[in-house]
């Protein structure tokens, strides 16, 4: 009987490496080519020149964005960077480079949040800790004593944990009547993708909705469980190619489908490179035997318990998460909704008879409009930054109301703040926030053919 | 034996999950049992996408734009006239013939996809919008100079080199409705400091309106046909590129993405009618006055509730698609029958509200502003359901310079 303490490999057994090395190729290219498409596609502009207001994340709000050009220089040095890392060039110093930029990028607009970059910082910020660099690198090359055939298993077992997590919490973020019961939102976007090849022509049923929805709750919840049991791996990994090539023709999810089939590789057998090059794994014989324990071991722990239930916090919030988005960063909350807002502030101040409607549009970019529009926190932040303008003109007394009306998942809109609360005299905080109007107590539309 | 119930079951799992990707089974051939009815009879949905995209291309955007060039004949014809006999009656004609032209145009603001659109922004944008109507960046300081620099004399020069601000149907309506003698520049400016003004004379200043106006209207009518030939199937055949989006079509990879560039256009009535129109003059928004008249769109002819209710009209087409096949239709057939209703009702509601005020919009600022904004409330309702249900329904993406990713 091996006890979970050898499954997971804390006692310190040891592996082949060249899981680690491929998987080290595979996240510097993603690295490089996220970096490169920012550039190509003029996004460093779009998304962080053009703005004058950012959106700070809760707790962090000392970051903030670098004057031109430098933003674009990040971005060079993340190309730079990425293609290091691919490369196993100077790996460490590469990696924690690029876990910085890209974590800091990502920490400067909440405008700009994608779980996916998520995921590449905590998959960077792994990494920085890994012998990434001992196989199949130009560090190895350059000098014998850093080249190493094996590592300790936990390493291994930590990151797809980290994985396991993504697609379980995705999974479990559609564990809801919208996505189950009422398909939505696939049915409503599979309508509008009806001259897909082939298969778009079913797309107008609410029926094939439905067990697509099905079929990607099951899928998220259970595929790292088939890629973990080493009898369905294989098919397993197919799947896993068909789900996330579909998901990638039909939805403008950027990089999200690579970076999940690259990812899911952690599952692999560890010598998996070299049996697909038809090379020889190596002995472990005389590899030792590195434990987890100390410092590292704690950190570990609290890591992978952060992972495990900081994505499930969202319980301990009142209402549904999709409405109040309570609990809806950084806890692979993945396509479940499809949410527009129409907002506009009211401001009054002393000597002022009637509000004065400000729509968001004055203070930010379309896109920040569009991304803003449903999330009660941003609105709350954009409704501060509103008051302090109007203070600094001169104004006294200001008073700032928001009407924020909100369709979820093609429901009727509905107020999501409170209209009559005064935003200037609520502090943003992680405790449920008591201006937001209860959820829709109506189903969504069945859309299309039944 | 237990081994193999997993192994079944498991695979039972993994085939729904892989069946979930989409339905790509070749015993499913498109367009079985898949009907939904448009104004045309029965077709497949994805049948009456197309059919949207070329009855709102053809009977409504081009029908429009021919009947904008009509109209823009019209109107140089009339300006001929009057600076034949400089009278009061041939200007008063032409004004007339701006107002027809005007409202013509006002549909077709709302169209700003395609070849009118701004290139670069737009899939297809050729920047004729502009060249046309150029508000909200008009100057009639500009053109005040411009009557004094007399550069329209050589119109090929002028309509190459000097800015939009200077040329268009808002230049003309300064040209043919500011019959007073003095200018909007400041006494700073060098047509007042230099005297040059003062030394055309009311009968100079006449003549050299009539003159720049004419100049004008030809280059608006050589842009109104332009864009019929742009759009025209005969011509550079845009409607093509529109009609068949994502079968063929080089400008619009699918037809999602040329209803999204209809959606897109259609939002004119919730960013410039509604919150610049109406909302700025107000004074219910970006004016700390109680009302702000000076800031409506139509200074001189007085015709900004015309040209609003022009707007909701042509929106109210596009949605419709006349007499076949509209957004409408495409809610109907997705079973989202309260919302096109309500679209339509708020649309009507917002029509009528501008409708009824008995006077212009400066009057009505004057006498009685709630009813302003009381039709501000109405547009606001009606660009609610678009921003929010609207968009969310036919998943289409509200106008935004910027793409990125999603997930």
């Amino acid at each position: 009987m091996i006890s979970i303490r050898q499954r997971a490999g804390i006692d310190g057994s040891p592996i082949d490496i060249a899981w680690l090395a491929a998987f080290r190729v595979m996240l510097g290219v993603v690295v490089a080519w996220s970096a490169a498409r920012f550039l190509i596609y003029g996004w460093v502009d779009q998304f962080f020149g053009t703005p004058t207001y950012f959106f700070d994340f809760y707790g962090v709000d000392f970051i903030s964005v670098l004057p031109s050009p430098w933003m674009h220089v990040v971005f060079g040095a993340l190309v730079v960077l990425g293609l290091c890392i691919a490369a196993g060039a100077m790996t460490r110093v590469a990696t924690v480079g690029a876990f910085v930029l890209f974590t800091y990028v990502e920490l400067i607009d909440v405008t700009n949040y994608l779980n996916h970059y998520y995921l590449v910082s905590l998959l960077l910020g792994i990494l920085c800790f890994l012998p990434a660099g001992a196989l199949w690198s130009v560090d190895a090359k350059r000098s014998f004593k850093k080249r190493r055939d094996y590592m300790p298993k936990w390493m291994h077992s930590l990151l797809r944990l980290q994985v396991a997590c993504v697609y379980f919490w995705a999974g479990m973020a559609k564990f809801g009547s919208d996505w189950l019961l009422h398909a939505q939102p696939l049915n409503i976007w599979l309508l509008a993708r009806q001259d897909t090849p082939i298969i778009g022509a079913f797309f107008d049923s609410w029926n094939v909705a439905l067990m697509m929805s099905w079929g990607g709750f099951l899928f998220d919840t259970t595929i790292w469980a088939f890629l973990l049991w080493p009898k369905t791996r294989r098919v397993a990994y197919v799947v896993v190619l068909g789900f996330h090539i579909t998901t990638g023709v039909l939805f403008n999810i950027g990089m999200f489908p690579i970076i999940m089939i690259a990812a899911a590789t952690v599952f692999f057998d560890p010598s998996w490179p070299r049996q697909l090059f038809k090379s020889r794994a190596p002995s472990l014989d005389d590899a030792p035997r590195q434990p987890l324990r100390g410092v590292a071991a704690l950190a570990v722990a609290c890591f992978c318990a952060f992972q495990c239930f900081f994505p499930a916090r969202h319980f301990l919030y009142p209402g549904d998460v999709l409405w109040t988005e309570e609990g809806m960063r950084w806890s692979w909350k993945v396509m479940v909704r499809e949410k527009n807002g129409a907002i506009t502030y009211r401001v009054r101040w002393k000597g002022r008879e009637r509000d004065t409607l400000v729509p968001p549009t004055r203070y930010l970019t379309d896109h920040q409009a569009r991304e803003f529009s449903g999330q009660p926190d941003m609105i709350l932040r954009l409704g501060h930054h509103i008051g302090k303008d109007f203070r600094a003109r001169g104004h006294k007394d200001v008073e700032v109301r928001v009407d924020a009306k909100v369709s979820l998942n093609g429901r009727s809109p509905r107020a999501m703040i409170d209209p009559d609360v005064d935003l200037m005299k609520i502090t943003d905080s992680i405790r449920p926030a008591s201006w937001l109007e209860p959820v829709p107590n109506t189903p969504p539309p069945h859309l299309g053919r039944r | 034996m237990h081994g193999e119930s997993i192994r079944r079951k498991a695979l039972a799992v993994l085939t729904l999950a892989l069946v979930s990707c989409g339905p790509g089974n070749d015993n499913n051939q498109p367009g079985t049992n898949n009907t939904t009815t448009g104004n045309n009879g029965t077709t497949t949905n994805a049948e009456l996408r197309e059919a949207v995209l070329l009855n709102v291309g053809s009977a409504v955007i081009v029908a429009q734009q021919e009947d904008f060039a009509r109209k823009a004949a019209a109107l140089t014809v009339a300006i001929e006239a009057w600076q034949g006999d400089k009278t009061a009656p041939s200007r008063a004609a032409a004004q007339e013939a701006w107002k027809e032209a005007m409202l013509a145009w006002q549909r077709i603001e709302v169209y700003q996809l395609g070849p009118a659109g701004i290139m670069g922004q737009v899939a297809g944008g050729e920047n004729i919008r502009d060249a046309i109507y150029s508000w909200p960046i008009s100057s009639a300081c500009r053109v005040d100079q411009e009557i004094v620099a007399e550069d329209y004399a050589d119109a090929a020069t002028f309509f190459a080199e000097e800015r939009v601000n200077v040329r268009g149907l808002d230049a003309m309506e300064r040209l043919l409705f500011d019959e007073s003698y003095e200018n909007a520049c400041s006494a700073v400016s060098e047509i007042n400091s230099s005297g040059s003004w003062d030394a055309l004379g009311e009968e100079g200043i006449d003549a050299n309106r009539a003159a720049y106006a004419l100049a004008l209207a030809k280059d608006v009518q050589t842009r109104a046909d332009s864009l019929v030939d742009h759009w025209s199937p005969d011509g550079k055949d845009f409607l093509g590129e529109f009609s068949k989006a994502g079968g063929g079509s080089s400008t619009y990879a699918s037809s999602q993405e040329a209803l999204n560039a209809l959606s897109d256009a259609l939002f004119y009535i919730e960013k410039e009618t509604k919150d610049m129109k109406l909302a700025i003059p107000a004074g219910v928004s970006g004016c700390e006055q109680d009302t702000c008249p000076e800031d409506r769109e139509s200074l001189d002819a007085n015709f900004s509730k015309e040209q609003m209710i022009a707007n909701l009209e042509a929106f109210r087409d596009a949605f419709t698609g006349l007499e076949a096949e509209g957004f409408d239709d495409l809610l109907i057939s997705i079973g989202a029958e309260q919302l096109s209703a309500d679209m339509l009702k708020l649309t009507d509601e917002t029509i009528a509200a501008l409708e009824a005020w008995p006077g212009t919009l400066e009057e009505q600022l004057e006498n009685d502003p709630q009813s302003v904004v009381d039709a501000y409330t109405k547009a606001s309702e009606l660009g609610t359901l678009l921003k929010t249900q609207f968009v969310s329904t036919l998943d289409l993406e509200i106008p935004q310079r910027a793409e990125g990713d999603n997930d």
